[in-house]
């Protein structure tokens, strides 16, 4: 194949041929040099201008930063005109949660509400969706325990309801999720309750019995015992103690346990709906009608739930003496 | 399919470990970039060590390590949501990014593997300059900087500078693959990671599986071009991958077992992934059947006096399983390195989608491209030399 080539006559001896002695090799590496000047002038040219000069970014992006306004209003500002809505948001569970969380960027909004203009302007954004309440209330093995998360399918199910298109806003409220009937810091202080999952990672661990020398665990029967034992011969039996007395972590040691009167947080669950199936749970079409239907005075008729049903339904509310029992044969 | 992935955690798992990020695009990544180090390491034995046995493959060892090369950071570009931003980190490098020596080193060994692949192939490139006529004979001039002379003093020059540029590109090729397992052994949050050996580990795979892709190649072209597969050139090559196979593994197993016998902290979340989540990935398929059965089978192959046509199929066999080993490799170290919280008491799941925008069909699609891409080399220029049984034979 090589004869094909073209001969160079003769000049096959022993002369040192260096590496720039033949027109190939002299363009080659011009080429070369060539591509590695227009290799550092396009890196020139696409370099942002100012890059380096005081630090690892553009100097002019400095002043940009600087300049951008805030779109972030902070809480704060919602309240000079949504004073109502503020004040249940405070009082209860969401409190940490701003409102623009959920709202979007206020900025435009105070803006357009300075200047007067019509309502349709700088509009905030209120049609949650269901995703937008399981972006944080969705069940994920790496939420903490104490968190409230739900299986949607799970929770419906649970809660008769038959329509999943629902909005999470058809029994909850964003600005109030529990209806506290005072706000999260006036609700007693309660230390952590321990769950058997905490640790174990086999949730059929909680129906087993702790073992000789177990770690001291804290769960609501060692100190609740008598009220527990009442509950359980209860309609409510099934449901676990926190889902009405939630807690609220506030740290790694306490949080905040709610007893919550109020009638609208019954109803969260008992309230008729029409995407709830008649006989999943028993509901009232009108708490008020039933209340008046039911009371023979003034007294009765600003009566909670709880004042009627607690003895029959619920657990005995006034506890007997010594209840909480803490030391030997108490606490774990 | 959300709800379906998250059922699949095991214990407690942080938010955003849920969800394996890094997953069959970045495990192709360095398997491709082990092929363009592998791959130039043959070529070099030849060019620059002189191993004569192994000058059939030499050249087609060149130019297939610039075909991967071309295509190394294709599946990361494919990775990025923004592929354009990759580039920034050559336009603005920082002197403390492992990923800006990256671009720095790739540029430079891509840049000597192309003046490589020139000056060995530049005799083949004037034939067929002389030979075409029209465009294509114009294309093939141009291509030889329309200087057409062939002579013994423009072969030992031409030889002088691919001799140069291998003994140059060998560290590169090390720097060059050795730095994949780097940013991996650099990750110290993650124990299945966090090695020094992770670097030389990645290195040695890298060799293994660019000889057993070179063997395959070998093999499949010759009985394409039905001819007697070169038996000194295959065996030379198979004694090197079975020597090169040895050391892999034993890194391997050895970083493993540092860890197992040390007994250190965070053994006891590494016994479960090795034991439970990487079983059939890691032990099955990378230790007992892509290492165990190759090393026995070049073993034989190596000690054992055998027929040409046993050895075939001992070399051609142990070839893909090495192949198969390294992409294991690749796979129980990226995708294992995640399948572990750094809480080290949980576990998430991964498996690839077959339709996805990093799935396997796109992954099999990226990973064919450089064999068309050298399919067409040869079509431009011979691959192998033409006294060779493989380079006279034609498909």
């Amino acid at each position: 194949m090589a004869g094909e080539a073209q001969q160079s006559g003769g000049h096959s001896g022993p002369e040192k041929t260096g590496i720039l002695s033949f027109p190939y090799s002299r363009r080659f590496f011009l080429l070369f040099m060539l591509a590695i000047l227009a290799g550092l002038g396009v890196r020139q040219y696409l370099k942002p201008s100012g890059f380096g000069e005081i630090g690892f970014f553009r100097t002019a992006a400095l002043d940009e930063e600087a300049a951008r306004e805030p779109t972030l209003q902070g809480k704060g500002a919602c309240e000079v005109c949504h004073k109502a809505e503020f004040d249940a948001h405070e009082k209860d569970v969401h409190l940490t949660v701003q409102c623009e969380d959920c709202h979007g960027p206020a900025a435009e909004h105070v803006q357009a509400r300075t200047d007067g203009l019509a309502p349709d302007k700088g509009k905030m954004f209120r049609e949650l969706a269901q995703a937008n309440c399981l972006a944080c209330h969705r069940r994920l093995q790496a939420r903490p325990k104490l968190f409230p998360t739900i299986d949607a399918a799970e929770h419906f199910t649970r809660m008769g309801v038959t329509d999943s298109s629902v909005k999470c806003q058809g029994c909850h409220s964003p600005h109030e999720p529990l209806f506290l009937d005072r706000k999260v810091s006036q609700a007693r202080l309660h230390p952590l309750i321990h769950a058997c999952t905490d640790c174990h990672l086999d949730p059929a661990i909680r129906s087993k019995a702790l073992p000789d020398g177990h770690v001291v665990t804290f769960q609501c029967k060692d100190c609740h015992a008598d009220v527990l034992a009442d509950y359980k011969t209860k309609p409510h039996k099934d449901l676990e103690c926190s889902t009405c007395h939630v807690f609220h972590q506030d740290s790694e040691f306490s949080g905040r346990i709610f007893k919550n009167g109020n009638p609208k947080f019954c109803l969260m669950c008992h309230q008729q709906q029409p995407f709830r199936g008649k006989g999943s749970i028993p509901q009232l079409a009108s708490f008020e009608a039933h209340r008046n239907e039911m009371a023979s005075d003034d007294a009765d008729r600003q009566k909670r739930c709880v004042d009627c049903h607690a003895e029959e339904k619920i657990h005995t509310m006034h506890r007997p003496a010594k209840s909480v029992v803490v030391g030997e044969g108490g606490a774990r | 399919m959300h709800v379906e992935a998250i059922s699949e955690l095991m214990g407690f798992v942080f938010p955003n470990e849920q969800h394996v990020t890094w997953t069959v695009m970045i495990v192709l990544y360095p398997y491709i970039t082990g092929l363009v180090a592998g791959a130039f390491i043959v070529s070099s034995l030849y060019h620059l060590f002189g191993q004569e046995t192994l000058k059939p493959v030499a050249r087609f060892a060149l130019v297939s390590s610039f075909a991967f090369l071309l295509f190394a950071t294709l599946p990361l570009l494919l990775h990025l949501g923004l592929p354009m931003r990759a580039f920034n980190i050559m336009i603005t490098p920082s002197s403390t990014s492992a990923m800006a020596g990256f671009g720095i080193v790739y540029l430079t060994y891509m840049a000597l593997v192309v003046v490589e692949v020139w000056f060995s192939m530049r005799e083949e490139i004037v034939n067929r300059a002389l030979a075409e006529k029209g465009f294509l004979g114009f294309i093939f001039k141009a291509l030889a900087l329309f200087d057409l002379r062939v002579d013994d003093r423009t072969r030992a020059l031409d030889h002088r500078v691919v001799k140069f540029l291998a003994g140059l590109g060998i560290p590169i090729a090390c720097f060059l693959h050795g730095y994949v397992g780097f940013l991996f052994g650099s990750i110290k949050a993650n124990p299945w990671w966090s090695t020094p050996l992770m670097f030389i580990i990645f290195l040695l795979s890298a060799i293994v599986s660019g000889i057993a892709v070179l063997i395959l190649l070998f093999y499949v072209i010759s009985w394409l071009r039905r001819v007697e597969v070169d038996g000194p050139c295959v065996q030379t090559m198979a004694n090197y991958l079975w020597g090169f196979m040895i050391i892999d593994v034993a890194l391997e197993l050895m970083q493993v077992l540092s860890i197992a016998y040390q007994q250190m902290a965070e053994w006891e979340a590494l016994s479960v992934l090795i034991h439970d989540k990487l079983f059939w990935s890691h032990v099955v398929l990378q230790l007992l059947i892509c290492s165990l059965i190759p090393f026995l089978l070049l073993g034989l192959n190596s000690l054992v006096r055998l027929g040409q046509r046993t050895r075939n199929v001992l070399i051609f066999s142990s070839s893909v399983l090495l192949l198969i080993q390294v992409l294991a490799m690749r796979w129980n170290v990226v995708i294992g390195g995640q399948l572990m919280s750094k809480s080290f008491r949980g576990y998430t799941s991964y498996m690839p989608g077959m339709w996805d925008r990093e799935g396997l069909l796109v992954a099999a699609i990226v990973f064919t491209v450089p064999f068309l891409l050298l399919r067409f080399f040869d079509f431009l220029v011979p691959l192998f030399p033409s006294d060779s049984a493989i380079g006279k034979g034609r498909l």
